[in-house]
């Protein structure tokens, strides 16, 4: 969960660790390793899947903002280019270690910025698979942790982690996930009530170093109850340039 | 060229018989393999021409191509206050079945809610049915749809599924079979329907296999044992029958499977027929060779060549025009009659090479020649029917001084069928098509009894420009027309994007009156955007993404044929005309496949009438060149289109509706029927040298085989009356009585017409012609007669 914010600045750590290490820990290092900057811009274009049939294509902007302290917020704002009917929707999420995150969505013509109530996270962003709570920014405190083992992954091998949602409203009761040698997160299986099943699935793919930290070229979210996918291709990272803050505020917008 | 057609006539036999087994052949390998063997989806039966077919597929384009069943579940009476919880548990079991990709039910719905934080969708909060009930009751989505403000015992869910064309028919069974399983298991359900295109789809497949299953072998089964005691219980000569009959049928299936063409709930009745048929073909042509062989013309090794020279005429005029029964239906571009035309009339063409060439074969190779020369008659009864025809011959002789009175009679008879046949009216409503005890029926009956819908149909709603605003105009006129289309007493509820706006448009709007928050541009286009962007998962099945197209699907109770043409081609493009008519670059179509299946009863009713007429017409024409006589090939023309003329008459005076099967009963029965009388008229000619004796000699000659031949077709063809659809039982019925007509039409009123108008001098040209060309010594009397 929490993909689009977390899974752009992926994992820097360049040893794998000596065992053991807990699951928060790998957790940690991957949170530490994700976010070694100031800020973030990229640029993803997303395609809505139906079996092998394209049922609908999306491009956006994200923007991040990364503070020091758990207490403050991490901003972040997904902008959405194309269609064209959607053009310049917003998404705002301001995502804290206390759990106080918040969401707003920003509609393009009247600018109201309308809350996303904790109770609506679990909702489809745009359509696509992903929901609003996998575009929160991951907070290691909102998860408890458990080391599960070592197991075949997208890039080999990797360790896997177990982490349940602390979030009453989440839709999920448990996340598998998948940590490279380099704690870069190859997958991630998302599970409902049903856990022998995972209800979606995401796979990174294509990292490469953006500055000091790993970032994947391509995402896949794949829905298995829906028998749908949402490809992302991710592109244009630019780390630490300057972002307006005054952007990142619900109230400052259409005022 | 006699020695270069002997020469054919020998090895012809082999090539036909290597080519029929290498085709069964490659069928069994492409069985093997998994190949389908029944296709009964309703897609297969659209008008290909109808441009609705078009809206679908541009409706699909833009918002997928899922279908959806509509089940509704009725609570046992004490344990309603449950039904939340039924609710719950029932869409978490469908959710599981594979192939269903969601299920929208009161408890899964997601409505748009407040709460302090501010605005989400998410499911509304476990709670007592009551409650939970009057919530819905208020939603614009759940309204009247999930939930009935008439009926607390019952809720819907909406599931969404996405089988189709291509999905294998096996696999729809079982989606649908554990649909019913999980719905009628529930200990708090009294009672559960399910409706929709995959349920139809579903069981039309396993109707069809059961027939096919049943059908085919039942009818080889029963022709054999017919075959058997007719010939007097003749084995070889029946072997030798069942040999290129088994043949022309294999290779027939095998050619219609290998070229991809499953069978469908028409193509069915295929291999009976063709059985059925050839049995019937190889009949006249057995009878001639025993009465070949007993007036001594020849030795049995001679008869294949003989048999060649003297029937090519009446058997090719026979083949042809039962082939143009079946071929002309092809005028008719839904896919599984144009299938059946097509393979019926190649199987018919196929069964004319083995009648001529591998029939007298097999009779040699099998030894049958020695039992059809011995002293017993051909068939059973026919020493009795010979006595009968031969007086039926006398009474007809003296029938001719009352010819003007019985013409007079007739032309009224006719008069009256004609109005008979013009009440004729078509209706392929599916669910009238499968017994009432079928569980789809029972089903369908449930929703009816209670007013409930069981049908759907969309609207397409384009935008010719492209600006990425909602026009509120638009919104506005799409708002108005859903109203108008739901108050029609035909329609139980519309679901579109009115639903959607009238959701989200009170949370956005605030303080601002309602109006004029529906009144501004950018207001409604960002009232869709958040729905969009916002968590409505249901939105994309109603407005496209570009928000310049939308659809309403208007759901309703099962209507037949007629009522759904009114409501698709009157009621519904009336209202979008009032609404939307005047806006610039928008344009509204109604879409769906039961606008479709609808649209195609037109494209039929065409189509019957055009192949019967053209029908009869070739067969005119086939007659005349065959006889050379005008007045003879109308007299032909004429006792054959009779018989189709009563069964259309009957149709007409008891308003059983033609149907998807039942169109086929005219031009097949027309097809069929001029088998005998080719036959007939040609051995009237032959003797007409017999002067007075020539009616008497060619009916005691060819009346055993022709109603031989009749008792085989109409009891093969009566099979069809153990078919699960009714169609099929009303073809089977209709063409067996048509049938019998049509023999009663050549023996009474042919053989009338013959003495009427058939001159000797005609008689004589056409027996000389023929002993001129073929070198027969002279025309065959002998035994038989």
């Amino acid at each position: 969960m929490r993909t689009i914010l977390w899974l752009v600045p992926a994992l820097f750590t360049l040893t794998a660790a000596p065992a053991p290490e807990t699951g928060r820990e790998i957790a940690q290092k991957s949170q530490a390793a994700q976010f070694t900057f100031k800020t973030l811009k990229a640029s993803g274009e997303m395609t809505l899947t139906r079996g092998t049939e394209s049922i609908g294509q999306r491009s956006f902007s994200v923007e991040l903002i990364e503070r020091v302290k758990d207490a403050e917020f991490d901003q972040a704002r997904v902008v959405i280019n194309a269609p064209t009917a959607l053009k310049d929707t917003q998404l705002i999420s301001w995502s804290s270690g206390t759990g106080e995150d918040q969401q707003w969505l920003v509609t393009p013509r009247t600018q109201r910025a309308q809350r996303i109530a904790d109770r609506g996270r679990q909702a489809a962003f745009v359509s696509s698979d992903f929901s609003y709570e996998d575009i929160l920014k991951w907070q290691v405190d909102d998860y408890e942790y458990s080391r599960v083992s070592q197991s075949a992954c997208p890039s080999g091998t990797c360790t896997v982690v177990e982490a349940k949602p602390k979030n009453r409203y989440s839709s999920y009761t448990l996340l598998k996930v998948y940590y490279d040698e380099a704690y870069r997160i190859s997958k991630v299986e998302y599970f409902g009530s049903d856990q022998a099943k995972p209800r979606k699935t995401l796979v990174n793919s294509g990292y490469a170093k953006q500055g000091a930290s790993w970032q994947p070229a391509k995402s896949v979210m794949t829905n298995h109850e829906t028998e749908t996918s949402t490809q992302i291709v991710w592109s244009g990272y630019q780390i630490d340039t300057p972002i307006d803050e005054r952007v990142m505020s619900p109230s400052s917008i259409g005022r | 060229m006699r020695k270069l057609l002997g020469g054919i006539t020998a090895w012809l036999p082999h090539a036909i018989i290597a080519i029929d087994v290498a085709v069964m052949l490659a069928l069994a390998v492409q069985l093997y393999n998994g190949r389908p063997i029944v296709n009964n989806a309703i897609d297969i039966w659209f008008d290909r021409s109808d441009p609705t077919l078009d809206t679908l597929n541009q409706e699909r384009r833009l918002f997928g191509h899922d279908t959806w069943m509509l089940a509704t579940v009725w609570m046992r009476p004490e344990r309603v206050g449950e039904a939340s919880e039924v609710a719950r548990a029932l869409t978490e079991a469908l959710e599981r079945i594979d192939g269903v990709t969601r299920v929208i039910s009161p408890t899964s719905l997601e409505v748009l809610q407040r709460d302090a934080q501010g605005l989400f969708y998410d499911e509304l909060d476990a709670q007592a049915w009551q409650p939970l009930r009057d919530t819905l009751l208020r939603h614009p989505f759940a309204g009247d749809f999930l939930v009935y403000s008439k009926s607390p015992e019952l809720f819907s869910l909406l599931i969404k599924e996405h089988t189709g064309p291509t999905t294998p028919g096996i696999v729809r069974q079982r989606l649908v079979s554990e649909v019913r399983r999980v719905l009628d298991t529930h200990p708090a359900v009294a009672a559960a329907a399910v409706a929709g295109t995959a349920v139809i789809n579903a069981d039309l497949n396993r109707l069809s296999w059961r027939d096919f299953m049943v059908l085919v072998p039942t009818t080889v089964v029963v022709a054999c044992v017919m075959l058997l005691a007719m010939l007097r219980f003749r084995w070889r000569t029946c072997l030798a029958i069942l040999a290129p009959v088994g043949l022309t049928t294999g290779a027939l299936i095998a050619a219609m499977l290998l070229s991809g063409r499953p069978f469908t709930m028409v193509t069915i009745a295929l291999p009976g027929l063709s059985f059925t048929l050839g049995v019937a073909s190889c009949l006249h042509v057995t009878g001639w060779i025993a009465a070949w062989l007993r007036e001594g013309r020849g030795t049995p090794a001679e008869a294949t060549q003989a048999t060649f020279h003297q029937l090519i005429r009446p058997i090719l005029v026979s083949q042809i025009t039962t082939a143009l029964g079946f071929g002309l239906l092809a005028v008719i571009p839904v896919t599984p009659v144009q299938e059946m035309a097509l393979f019926g009339a190649a199987g018919e063409l196929l069964s004319g090479v083995h009648v001529v060439f591998v029939l007298p074969m097999c009779l040699l190779w099998f030894g049958a020649m020695k039992e059809l020369a011995d002293d017993r008659t051909l068939f059973v009864g026919e020493r009795w029917t010979t006595g009968v025809l031969g007086a039926l011959a006398a009474w007809l002789t003296r029938l001719q001084r009352y010819r003007v009175r019985l013409a007079i009679a007739t032309v009224a008879v006719c008069l009256v069928m004609g109005w008979l046949t013009s009440r004729v009216r078509y209706d392929s409503t599916y669910i009238h098509m499968i017994q009432a005890n079928e569980r789809l029926r029972i089903d369908y009956a449930r929703f009816d009894a209670a007013a409930l819908p069981s049908a759907q149909l969309s609207i397409v709603i384009t935008k010719g420009n492209s600006a990425p605003v909602v026009d509120a105009a638009l919104n506005t006129a799409i708002g108005a027309a859903s109203a108008e289309i739901e108050a029609l007493p035909e329609v139980s509820k519309v679901i579109g994007p009115a639903s959607i706006f009238a959701e989200v448009a009170p949370a956005l709007a605030g303080d601002q009156p309602a109006a004029t928050f529906a009144a501004d541009d950018s207001s409604v286009t960002d009232a869709y955007i958040f729905a969009l962007s916002g968590g409505n998962t249901e939105i994309p099945s109603y407005v496209h993404d570009g928000l310049g197209a939308y659809r309403l699907v208007v759901f309703f109770p099962y209507l037949d044929n007629s009522k759904l043409e009114q409501l698709t081609r009157q009621e519904i493009p009336a209202i979008l005309k009032t609404h939307l008519g005047g806006m610039a670059d928008v344009s509204a179509r109604v879409s769906g496949v039961t606008v479709l299946w609808a649209n195609m009863d037109d494209t039929m009713s065409r189509g019957q009438i055009a192949s019967v007429l053209v029908m009869a017409i070739a067969c005119f024409f086939t007659f005349f060149l065959s006889l050379r006589n005008w007045t003879l090939a109308a007299c032909a023309m004429f006792v054959n289109v009779v018989p189709v003329a009563v069964m259309s008459a009957f149709l007409g005076a008891t308003g059983h509706p033609i149907d998807m099967a039942t169109v086929f009963i005219m031009g097949i029965s027309l097809g069929i029927a001029v088998d005998d009388t080719s036959f007939y008229i040609h051995e009237y000619l032959d003797r007409s040298r017999l002067g007075a004796g020539a009616l008497a000699s060619a009916l005691r000659h060819t009346g055993p085989t022709m109603i031989a031949t009749c008792v085989v077709i109409v009891i093969g063809f009566s099979v069809l009356l153990l078919s699960a659809f009714i169609p099929m039982r009303t073809f089977g019925g209709l063409t067996a009585v048509g049938l019998v007509l049509a023999m009663l039409c050549d023996i009474f009123i042919l053989s009338f017409l013959l003495l009427a108008f058939s001159s000797k001098a005609n008689g004589l040209q056409y027996a000389d012609d023929t002993v001129a060309r073929t070198g027969a010594v002279h025309a065959h009397g002998g035994a038989g007669s």
